[in-house]
C-alpha cells in the first residue's frame, strides 16, 4: 500500500520522508494471509466448549468464596479464644485472684480471715490442723465495758461443754481457729448438734489424750494401770492406721501418757505407741 | 450457534424478512446478534476474520498462533456482546480485543526467553532484537522476494509491541491515525509519534538488505 493509496483512501495528508516512504510500502507489500478454511467450524465448537464451561463452575470458583469465610471464621475464633471470651473457669479464677465479690468455693467460706490452714494432704490430719494462736477480741480501749462483756462470752464459750460428734459423721479436718465472738461454722450437711467437740480447751491450743481417741476413733479403758484400746471406730483413722482392739497404748508422739488421768497434753498427733503381744509398735497415724 | 444451518445471508429475526446481511451495517449485525440471529455474527466473523488473522499474524509471525488468537477474539465478542455498545465502531472494538491478546502472547513469550541478544542493542535508547546482515551471495530473484518478505516480516516481528501494533495496523491494515489511537487507548500525537518511531526501528533493522538514504 503506497502512500498516494492510503491518502486516497484515508483522505490524510501525510508528509512523509523519502525513507518512510519506502519502508511504509515495503511493508504494504507483504501478502496478506487468510483465515483457514475450517475457522467456523473450529469457532462454533469453540463457542460451544465455551457455553458448556459456564454451565459448570468449576470447584475452584465454589472455593474461592468458601475458603476466605473459613478461613475468616478460624481466625475469628482463635482471637476471642485468645480473648479469654470463652475461658473455661472464669469463676475459680477470680476468686484466686482475689475477687471477694465472686462466690467462694465451699471449703473457703468457712475460714476465717486469720486462718493458717493448708490443704489436706495426706499427711497426719492434725497436720493440717495448725492450731495457731487464738485472735484476741477486738477490744476497744475506748469502751473498756465493751472489753469486759467481750472477755466475758469468750470465757463462756470456752468452757461450754462440748458435744460429741455422731459416729456416723465422717472424720473430715476443720478450721481450729475459731474467733471467740464468732458461732462455729460447720460443713453443709453436717448437724450441729452433732458437731465434733471444741479443740480447745485452754489458752494454750493444746489437746487431752483423751480428745485425740476420740478424734482419732478410739474407745479406750483403764486396766491395771494401762490404757487399752476396747473399740476402734469404723473407717476411723485409728482404724485407717491399723490400730487394733487391744493395743495397750503407751504414747502419743513418742510422750509418755499419764496412765491414770491421761493428763498430758499434746498440740497434734503424728503417731501413737502400743504395745502388742509383747511388741512396741509405733504406729503413724495416716488419713489415707 | 449456527454458523452452517442457517441460511447464511439472511437475517430473520432483525426485523427485516430475507434481508441479506451482507447488507447490514456492523451495528445492524451486532443488534440482529444481540435478538439471537446467529446468521448476523456468522456474517461479522466472515468479515473480520482475514483481517484478524492477518494483523495477528504480522504481530505474532506465527500462523497458527495468529488463527487461534482471531478465534479467540471472535468467542469474546460472543459472550460480550450484549455489553456491547455503539460508542466505537465495531472494527474499533474487535480489533482491540485481538490487539490485547496479542500483545498479552508477546509478553509470556518474552518471559519465557531463555537468552536474548536484545539487551546489547538499542536505536534511539530503545532495545531491539539483534539481526546479522546475511552475507550469502544474491541467489534467484523470487527467492529474492521471498527472503525479502521474510526478513520484512521478521523485522516487524521483532518490534517493540509498543510499536509494532501502530505500524501493521497504519501500512498493513490501512487504518487511520484516529482509528488506530481508538484501537489502542492512545493520544493521536502518541499514535503519530510511535509510528513515526517505528519505520524508523525498521530503517535501522533492514538497512543491510535495502538501500535507504
Amino acid at each position: 500500500m503506497n502512500n498516494e493509496t492510503l491518502k486516497n483512501n484515508l483522505g490524510e495528508r501525510e508528509v512523509l520522508s523519502a525513507d518512510e516512504q519506502k519502508i511504509s510500502h515495503l511493508i504494504g507489500s507483504l501478502e496478506k494471509v487468510s483465515a483457514p478454511n475450517d475457522f467456523d467450524f473450529r469457532l462454533k465448537a469453540r463457542i460451544a466448549n465455551a457455553v458448556k464451561k459456564d454451565f459448570q463452575p468449576s470447584i475452584w470458583q465454589t472455593l474461592r468464596y468458601i475458603l476466605p469465610l473459613t478461613a475468616t471464621a478460624i481466625v475469628a475464633g482463635f482471637i476471642m479464644i485468645q480473648a479469654g471470651l470463652f475461658s473455661p473457669n472464669p469463676a475459680g479464677n477470680d476468686f484466686a485472684a482475689g475477687n471477694n465479690d465472686q462466690p467462694p468455693s465451699v471449703n473457703q467460706q468457712f475460714l476465717p480471715a486469720n486462718a493458717d490452714i493448708a490443704r489436706t494432704s495426706n499427711s497426719n490430719v492434725f497436720e493440717n490442723i495448725n492450731i495457731g494462736k487464738k485472735p484476741e477480741p477486738a477490744i476497744s480501749e475506748a469502751n473498756p465495758k465493751n472489753a469486759v462483756a467481750v472477755k466475758n462470752q469468750v470465757e463462756k464459750k470456752q468452757n461450754s461443754t462440748p458435744k460429741n460428734f455422731s459416729e456416723d459423721e465422717p472424720l473430715m479436718s476443720r478450721d481450729s481457729a475459731v474467733r471467740q465472738n464468732k458461732k462455729p461454722i460447720f460443713p453443709v450437711g453436717l448437724n450441729p448438734d452433732n458437731a465434733p467437740p471444741q479443740l480447745f480447751e485452754n489458752n494454750n491450743n493444746t489437746v487431752s489424750a483423751q480428745e485425740i481417741f476420740k478424734i482419732i476413733g478410739l474407745e479406750t479403758e483403764t486396766k491395771a494401770g494401762k490404757i487399752i484400746v476396747k473399740s476402734v471406730k469404723e473407717k476411723s483413722l485409728a482404724e485407717k492406721s491399723n490400730v487394733k482392739v487391744g493395743d495397750v497404748v503407751e504414747a502419743i508422739d513418742e510422750q509418755r501418757l499419764d496412765q491414770e488421768t491421761l493428763s498430758p497434753k499434746f498440740k497434734g498427733g503424728k503417731s501413737i505407741t502400743v504395745t502388742r503381744d509383747n511388741k512396741v509398735l509405733e504406729i503413724e497415724l495416716k488419713p489415707n | 450457534m449456527a454458523l452452517d444451518n442457517r441460511e447464511p445471508n439472511s437475517s430473520e429475526s432483525s426485523g427485516n424478512e430475507n434481508v441479506p446481511v451482507a447488507t447490514l451495517s456492523d451495528h445492524q449485525l451486532i443488534e440482529a446478534t444481540k435478538k439471537g440471529d446467529e446468521a448476523a455474527f456468522a456474517e461479522i466473523v466472515n468479515r473480520y476474520r482475514n483481517p484478524l488473522t492477518n494483523f495477528l499474524y504480522r504481530m505474532l509471525n506465527d500462523y497458527e498462533e495468529a488463527v487461534d488468537l482471531a478465534q479467540e477474539t471472535f468467542v469474546r465478542v460472543y459472550f460480550a456482546i450484549e455489553r456491547y455498545h455503539t460508542d466505537y465502531a465495531f472494527s474499533t472494538y474487535i480489533y482491540r480485543i485481538a490487539s490485547n491478546l496479542a500483545i498479552s502472547e508477546i509478553r509470556k513469550r518474552k518471559r519465557r526467553k531463555l537468552l536474548s541478544l536484545t539487551g546489547f542493542f538499542s536505536f534511539e535508547g530503545e532495545e531491539v532484537d539483534f539481526h546479522p546482515p546475511d552475507k550469502k551471495p544474491l541467489a534467484d530473484l523470487e527467492l529474492l522476494e521471498s527472503e525479502e518478505k521474510t526478513v520484512i516480516a521478521r523485522a516487524i516481528a521483532t518490534l517493540p509491541d509498543k510499536y509494532r501494533a501502530p505500524i501493521i495496523l497504519r501500512d498493513i491494515e490501512g487504518k487511520s491515525y484516529d482509528e488506530i489511537a481508538q484501537i489502542l487507548e492512545l493520544g493521536l500525537g502518541t499514535t503519530k509519534s510511535r509510528i513515526s518511531r517505528a519505520r524508523g526501528l525498521l530503517k535501522e533493522k533492514l538497512k543491510h538488505y535495502f538501500d535507504f538514504e
